[in-house]
């Protein structure tokens, strides 16, 4: 080692300097900072709780699906205990945590501690193996077992993605390729269903039918119209796949889940 | 991240702990032991008694102690696999139990995985001499293993602790597979990259030849294997290879099933200890003539034949070996509540006295013993 660079680690001026600078790694999609602490209020800290959640997915590397079922798993839990007392942040990093396990790619806790801790406090203060720690680490092992405890260890499988899968690769064989090939339906449904997931009532309604809707929605937005039929079928599409899947239930959620970015709109300002 | 409850003085905190409901995880305790049924490095299992219903189960207990993970993610796997695979031969999963906090046990659950109760196991009948098996109740014993095979392997999931004492018998003769402790799901490789799994599975002895190669791209093979050692174990009664190490058990096949060459296994060579693994030279195969003395069935030593290939692309699938002719001919598979009637006892390995080979099992996560310097020409032959 050479003397000039043993001089610089013992400098007080370089400890500590983070090696890779925070904001040249996170992508152009990086969505502006949200100072999650600075929410006042608990009703609103659970709401953004699961765009923590999905941040933190996206830090980790985890598999898109993995940060959905995490979003499943905080709103079960949520659901289960009637309770608003529990710190929201903790639970979603719980969730994130238990569902990394189910989907078969664990995260390390210390990893995820890390980003958790950064993604809270913004500051570029590296979190040692202090007491903060330990708390940190004793919070997310005690909520794990609260939290299977809650749902009654019930595996979360990402049953929309599944569904919704199947009815695009059908729809894919009915609609004409070009229309299909240069459409972004399948990236826009893929976009929609993973913010539905900011939603409850991703929990609340049969997957078959949230996939549809997805469906739906994407193809409204993009204006293609399946082949042959009309508005006035004894057996529209949707229902073929599903025959619960009634055209007022479809728009039913639409509805419901388009208030979501009415929602974010103002709890940005 | 400061939860209210971290606030809280220790009292109040210690009497919120306790008093913590969990509507949909029921306490252990309405459950009463009976006995202790099981003992291994997953944990313990106990017999129990539902305290209302009188209804017997078995409670597999989740080992937590040293977990730098959490809740351990081989837990959550079993409890996965379980939930998804509901079938006549899977052991069923009925629920998972707590107990309640209290200051004896630091305010800690321990979790409990509750199953329907099983009277015996394999291992435990093949070490009770008074158990005979006729040809027909062998053929059910094995066409209810495939049975669950196909059905576990048809959802893409590997067992890979194939073994007799994780078979489960009920006592009305229903076969169930049990400890899904080391499965796991697994695909079809994708963009062509193989899987790298771990090969530090599957009991030594009923462990195939790919995995004592290092092979991590493995599949439903693995569990064929050991159907097949567990196949021939139904008449030799105790375990046909009983490797000491990883080297003695390769040797042991090849004593069996003939040298590992490319000739026979194409591609062989490529696998990451085939050089560094001392293989026999110039053995033949003799399954067939080594089995005839204990298995007179021809149907028999055929399916064991190609069960106990070495080449896993070769070696034969559940489906094709329950369209085997072995359990399509005289004697047909016959029930076995009527044989297992005349034994009023449970019968489990772990209670049962020590076969042959006088210790138990070694288990695939525990690091074997060194081998012996002369263990090579000491151990032909020692099993037949």
């Amino acid at each position: 080692m050479d003397s000039n660079m043993t001089s610089n680690l013992l400098s007080p001026s370089s400890k500590f300097r983070p090696i890779i600078e925070i904001a040249t790694h996170q992508g152009p999609e990086a969505p502006s900072p949200i100072l999650y602490k600075s929410v006042n209020n608990h009703h609103n800290a659970q709401e953004l709780a699961t765009r923590f959640l999905f941040e933190c997915g996206v830090k980790l590397k985890v598999n898109p699906v993995t940060s959905a079922v995490a979003a499943q798993i905080y709103h079960r839990f949520l659901d289960a205990v009637n309770d608003s007392s529990y710190d929201p942040y903790m639970i979603a990093a719980t969730a994130l945590y238990i569902a990394s396990k189910q989907q078969d790619e664990p995260v390390k806790i210390r990893d995820l501690i890390n980003v958790v801790h950064r993604t809270l406090n913004r500051d570029p203060e590296i979190l040692d193996l202090s007491e903060e720690y330990w708390n940190y680490r004793d919070s997310i092992v005690q909520a794990e077992l609260l939290t299977m405890r809650m749902i009654n260890f019930k595996t979360i499988n990402p049953d929309i993605h599944l569904y919704m899968l199947n009815y695009l690769k059908t729809l894919s064989f009915w609609i004409c390729p070009a229309v299909w090939e240069k459409s972004p339906l399948v990236k826009l449904c893929w976009t929609l269903l993973q913010d539905f997931h900011h939603s409850k009532l991703v929990i609340q309604y049969e997957p078959q039918l949230v996939a549809l809707a997805v469906i739906y929605c994407g193809l409204q937005l993009c204006g293609i119209v399946i082949p042959c039929t009309t508005e006035n079928d004894q057996l529209p599409w949707h229902e073929a796949f599903y025959k619960n899947a009634k055209k007022d239930e479809i728009w039913n959620v639409i509805e419901n889940f388009l208030a979501l970015y009415e929602n974010d709109k103002e709890m940005k300002h | 991240m400061a939860t209210s409850i971290t606030s809280m003085n220790p009292k109040d905190r210690e009497k919120f702990l306790e008093e913590l409901e969990f509507p949909f995880c029921d306490e252990v305790n309405k459950y009463e032991k009976m006995a202790k049924i099981g003992q291994g490095t997953f944990g313990e299992v106990f017999k129990a008694r539902h305290k209302k219903n009188k209804k017997i189960v078995a409670l597999k207990k989740v080992l937590m102690e040293n977990e730098k993970e959490g809740f351990p993610i081989t837990a959550l796997r079993e409890i996965r696999i379980l939930q998804l695979l509901k079938h006549e031969n899977v052991v069923n999963l009925i629920e998972i139990c707590r107990t309640k906090v209290t200051q004896l046990n630091k305010f800690k659950s321990t979790f409990y995985l509750v199953f329907d109760f099983c009277e015996h196991d394999l291992a435990g009948l093949l070490s009770n001499a008074n158990v005979k098996f006729s040809l027909g109740e062998i053929k059910k014993v094995m066409q209810q293993l495939l049975n669950g095979l196909y059905f576990i392997h048809s959802n893409k999931i590997l067992h890979r602790d194939m073994k007799a004492a994780n078979v489960l018998i009920t006592k009305s003769g229903v076969l169930k597979l049990a400890d899904f402790g080391l499965a796991r799901a697994f695909s079809l490789n994708k963009n062509n990259q193989p899987n790298r799994y771990t090969n530090r599975v599957v009991t030594l002895w009923y462990r195939p030849a790919e995995l004592l190669l290092g092979e991590r791209n493995y599949g439903p093979p693995v569990d064929m294997w050991g159907a097949g050692c567990i196949m021939a174990e139904m008449w030799t009664r105790s375990p046909i290879m009983q490797g000491n190490t990883e080297q003695h058990q390769l040797t042991l096949i090849c004593q069996l099933c003939g040298s590992i060459v490319p000739e026979i296994w194409p591609d062989v060579e490529k696998l990451e200890l085939y050089n560094k693994m001392e293989l026999p030279k110039g053995q033949k195969r003799k399954v067939k003539e080594r089995l005839k003395p204990y298995v007179k069935d021809p149907y028999a030593c055929d399916l064991l034949d190609k069960l106990l290939t070495l080449d896993p692309s070769k070696r034969v699938d559940a489906d094709a070996a329950l369209n085997h002719d072995f359990f399509w001919t005289d004697p047909m598979p016959c029930e076995l509540s009527k044989m297992l009637g005349q034994h009023g006892q449970s019968m489990f390995e772990f209670l049962a006295p020590p076969r042959r080979a006088g210790r138990p099992q070694p288990h695939p996560a525990l690091p074997q013993p060194k081998p012996h310097p002369s263990a090579d020409s000491s151990y032909q032959d020692r099993v037949f």
